[in-house]
């Protein structure tokens, strides 16, 4: 009992670190390509833990089954979402995020001097 | 404890994502939020055992009503100025008032799930002893829908062809037909990026926005959607047994539908579907739900009285026949509203923007 408990929360938990990862990626990272990919695999990886923590906690074959089938369901959906995100962007002809030119090489002259 | 904690979770993300979606000014992010406030709301459901209504927002609130508003933001306009925020004092007031008047009535209400509340005292216990072995359905929840509450039930799918014939009729008003329009030009997309290539069949392979569809996603759309509409059946038919019925099956099947336009063209998917396929779908829903009615009737029942039917389990099978109908016409209604708004319709000139003036008080 105690070991399942600990094993549901476990994988709970590291679960909701990607779940954590994938939001951090939205909010820092500079442009919507960039984004989607954080969101896309992180959080993929994030929902399948948590869905495996559900079948551990309900210990029965049926749901444990259901649960198989989310999880499959999630792998083919979440990756072509983001495909779907970015390819709509590209073609909008949103940019992708450059480090400015002139900025980069800056930034190599002073990591020079250090 | 744990229980408690997460229904004030729960209730402060709804109470904050309903803020947002009224306080947010870009449309676009209201709808989102919109969105995010009706999952929650379906996880609320689920918390009180009701999982028919957890089913039915998640698939209506989060899902085509999110679909239609985004497209409705698609080909209107995205008023994201008008950033101030003006409060109407007397809004505020009355507001505040009924606000007050609902939480200080609250407290008096019975407990959830407890037992000597009174609406678990007459009917509710009647239901709960009987209804498996009259109706022959194990839902409860079903067996009060389709079999003793059938009349109420019979009222809310006309409601919903009703809507559906007012949107059309609303949107005729306002120069928007149904028809597909031919030679219309995509108007969302460089001019550089149009792509050239046709179909066999000598029409244009392009979707609405003036785009190939992308291999990956048919691919994907074209495995997924057996899946998809094949569970908005078990929906709709296991909703005797389990949680779900007609309207929840009727929308996850129309959203099967809705994936295949987003895949393949919208405008191509109706031309496939076709208008009077889905008139038929829809006037056919309503109309099985009459004729099972008039039906028992004429057998010398009462509207909707399946008893009469001279058929084994007669009760049972009505109730999946009419949730059936149901079905037919939530699937409908939604790929007719979707269609509506949707579809390759041009807006007429001078009422390009009729979101901005609504915006702007």
């Amino acid at each position: 009992m105690a070991l399942t408990t600990a094993v549901v929360a476990g994988l709970a938990l590291f679960g909701l670190l990607f779940a954590v990862v994938a939001v951090v990626g939205v909010l820092r990272f500079p442009d919507l390509y960039t984004r989607a990919h954080a969101v896309s695999k992180s959080d993929t990886l994030g929902v399948g833990l948590v869905l495996a923590a559900a079948a551990v906690a309900s210990g029965s074959v049926g749901v444990t089954l259901k649960i198989l089938f989310l999880f499959a369901f999630m792998l083919v959906t979440s990756p072509i979402a983001a495909h779907v995100l970015a390819r709509s962007a590209s073609l909008d002809g949103v940019e992708a995020w450059q480090v400015d030119p002139e900025e980069r090489e800056e930034r190599e002259e002073t990591e020079d001097d250090q | 404890m744990s229980a408690l904690a997460l229904e004030l979770t729960l209730l402060g993300l709804l109470v904050l994502t309903a803020a947002l979606t009224a306080v947010i000014r870009d449309v676009l992010a209201a709808t989102v939020v919109f969105a995010v406030y009706s999952l929650v709301l379906s996880l609320v459901w689920i918390l009180l055992r009701a999982p028919d209504v957890a089913l039915t927002e998640a698939a209506v609130g989060a899902g085509v009503v999110t679909v239609l508003l985004v497209a409705t933001i698609a080909k209107t306009s995205r008023p994201t100025d008008h950033a101030e925020l003006s409060v109407r004092w007397p809004s505020l007031a009355v507001i505040g008032v009924f606000a007050v008047g609902i939480v200080t009535t609250l407290p008096s209400l019975p407990a959830i799930g407890d037992p000597t509340a009174p609406i678990h005292q007459h009917l509710g216990t009647y239901y709960l002893e009987t209804a498996p072995a009259e109706t022959g359905v194990s839902n409860i929840v079903t067996a009060i829908l389709a079999a003793y509450r059938a009349f109420d039930t019979f009222g809310e799918v006309v409601v919903v062809f009703g809507a559906g014939i007012g949107l059309l009729v609303v949107l005729r008003q306002s120069g928007i037909t149904l028809q597909p329009t031919t030679g219309s030009t995509p108007s969302t997309t460089d001019p550089g990026l149009e792509p050239s290539t046709t179909d066999p069949h000598g029409e244009s392979s392009t979707t609405d926005l003036g785009r190939e569809p992308s291999v990956i996603t048919t691919t994907a759309i074209r495995y997924i959607v057996p899946f998809v509409a094949l569970f908005g059946l078990y929906i709709a038919f296991h909703g005797a047994k389990t949680a779900g019925g007609g309207f929840q099956g009727g929308v996850v099947v129309a959203a099967s539908v809705v994936l295949v336009a987003f895949g393949f063209g919208i405008e191509s998917t109706r031309r496939w579907l076709n208008d009077t396929v889905l008139t038929a779908i829809t006037a056919g829903g309503v109309a099985a739900v009459v004729a099972i009615g008039l039906g028992a009737m004429a057998l010398g029942g009462r509207f909707l009285e399946y008893t009469v039917y001279p058929i084994p389990k007669a009760t049972t099978y009505g109730i999946e026949l009419v949730e059936l109908g149901i079905g037919a016409t939530v699937t409908g209604i939604v790929l007719v509203f979707f269609f509506a708004l949707v579809g390759n319709a041009e807006t007429p000139p001078g009422e390009s923007s009729p979101t901005h003036t609504e915006e702007s008080k």
